[in-house]
């Protein structure tokens, strides 16, 4: 029987959310708002990892993770999902186990793929809010554009070294992100392999992204709509930037005068480097539904050390510097290889016996 | 031309020791070289990859606008203007 009685909510819920329901900004029709709305992360990276526990433990109803990574053991220092057992994983299966067991209110779903230009608006239909969770700005446009698109609010955030960015894009209002920070190749930028990220400063994005995503679910509106919020950890300075829309914006203005530049979908594609090995990694637009059984049985007769089983991936390695993992949708990671023609003849030799 | 207000943020605002300074410009282009001219030889060298042609991942900013969608370097300065030079970020 329950001892609260509330409409909608178990008495669980209710004692697990009392904290913030208590808060005028939240409340009970607040927390009703939460528990129907639907969320898509893009990345349970950096950044991804405490927007997904906070949005699940604030209790988002529906979570929906894309992410087309393993964990790796560098990653351990600040996504704070993943522990040392989580290693080799496909991030959307350890986030999803971690998110459940940290709140079993809600509902994860969890995609093991790439986001890409051709499956964007696919990987966002039916979100009230779409969180960036991602560390490159190819995928952003695409995610930018697929948000335009169909009209769906996008927290946008980034973090490097000591330093970070978020914004707030509300479609038709707000300048969208190729407005304010369009056309910048990935190789122009650093990655955090090569100078470093201080935890502290995704910790700080991340919950900033965060509070502008739970204002728009309560119908409010976000403090960073039209504003690029700096901030330096170095000197713990914030600035928030105005940014305007622009009328000739290629993917927002109404009175462009071109089609957005095309986006460059590659289905392989060289990424940062592990171990001193260059590493691959595949992605395919649309989910393959691999048979991991299969595919676990191959590697096994032809002498691969499977280092992890999972639901959603495998990962496993040969002697010292091969190193891979594929998951179910098909992307694939070769760490070790050689050149990227070793890459692709290895993929299609492991994967021929698994579609 | 007229006296604008520059807000500099990130390794060029360390390399300038200021957050917010002014320059007397008819253009961006100008502004920005008056930038160079007044913080010297590593300021210009972390705005610009060549001569006249800033890094791209520095956002510029003239009153919000990136001047992407303006003129360019040769977008006109009336004089009150804020123009916001900004270091992009893209890791998560």
């Amino acid at each position: 029987m329950s001892r609260f009685n509330v409409a909608g909510f178990s008495d669980g819920e209710l004692e697990f959310y009392s904290r913030q329901m208590v808060m005028d900004a939240i409340g009970l029709n607040g927390q009703r708002k939460l528990k129907n709305a639907k969320v898509c992360l893009a990345g349970v990276g950096g950044l991804g990892s405490p927007i997904a526990v906070q949005l699940a433990s604030m209790g988002v109803g529906r979570l929906r993770l894309v992410d087309m990574d393993v964990v790796e053991a560098s990653n351990l220092q600040r996504q704070l999902l993943y522990g040392v057992d989580a290693v080799g994983y496909p991030k959307v299966e350890a986030a999803a186990k971690r998110l459940r067991q940290l709140n079993p209110y809600v509902e994860v779903e969890a995609l093991p793929v790439a986001l890409t230009p051709v499956n964007a608006e696919r990987l966002i239909e039916g979100a009230d809010v779409v969180v960036d969770g991602l560390d490159r700005m190819s995928p952003r446009y695409a995610l930018n554009r697929a948000c335009i698109e169909t009209e769906t609010p996008y927290v946008f955030g980034a973090a490097i070294t000591e330093v970070g960015n978020a914004s707030t894009i509300i479609p038709g209002e707000t300048p969208c992100l190729e407005c304010f920070q369009g056309g910048i190749a990935d190789e122009e930028m650093q990655s955090c392999s090569l100078v470093g990220v201080h935890p502290s400063i995704i910790n700080v994005i991340a919950s900033i992204q965060v509070t502008e995503a739970v204002k728009i679910i309560l119908g409010e509106r976000p403090s960073l709509a039209g504003k690029l919020l700096y901030c330096d950890l170095h000197d713990v300075s914030f600035h928030k930037v105005k940014v305007v829309k622009s009328d000739v914006c290629p993917v927002c203005g109404k009175g462009a005068d071109r089609s957005p530049p095309a986006l460059e979908n590659r289905p392989v594609q060289e990424i940062c480097g592990r171990n001193g090995h260059r590493v691959y990694i595949f992605t395919p637009d649309d989910h393959m539904d691999i048979d991991l059984l299969a595919l676990n049985r191959q590697l096994e007769s032809s002498g691969y050390d499977i280092d992890v089983k999972a639901s959603q991936g495998t990962t496993f390695s040969k002697g010292k510097d091969l190193r891979a993992s594929v998951l179910k949708s098909g992307v694939t990671i070769l760490e070790g290889v050689g050149t990227v023609e070793d890459a692709k003849e290895l993929r299609s030799r492991l994967l021929s016996r698994s579609l | 031309m007229g006296g604008v207000t520059v807000t500099l943020l990130g390794a060029l605002a360390a390399v300038a020791g200021a957050c917010e300074t002014g320059v007397e410009a008819s253009t961006l282009g100008q502004a920005l070289e008056a930038l160079s001219a007044k913080y010297g030889e590593e300021f210009s060298a972390r705005l610009y990859e060549a001569p006249g042609r800033p890094r791209r991942f520095i956002n510029i900013y003239v009153d919000g606008r990136d001047y992407r969608y303006m003129d360019r370097l040769d977008t006109a300065l009336r004089g009150g203007e804020t123009i916001t030079l900004i270091p992009a970020v893209s890791g998560g």
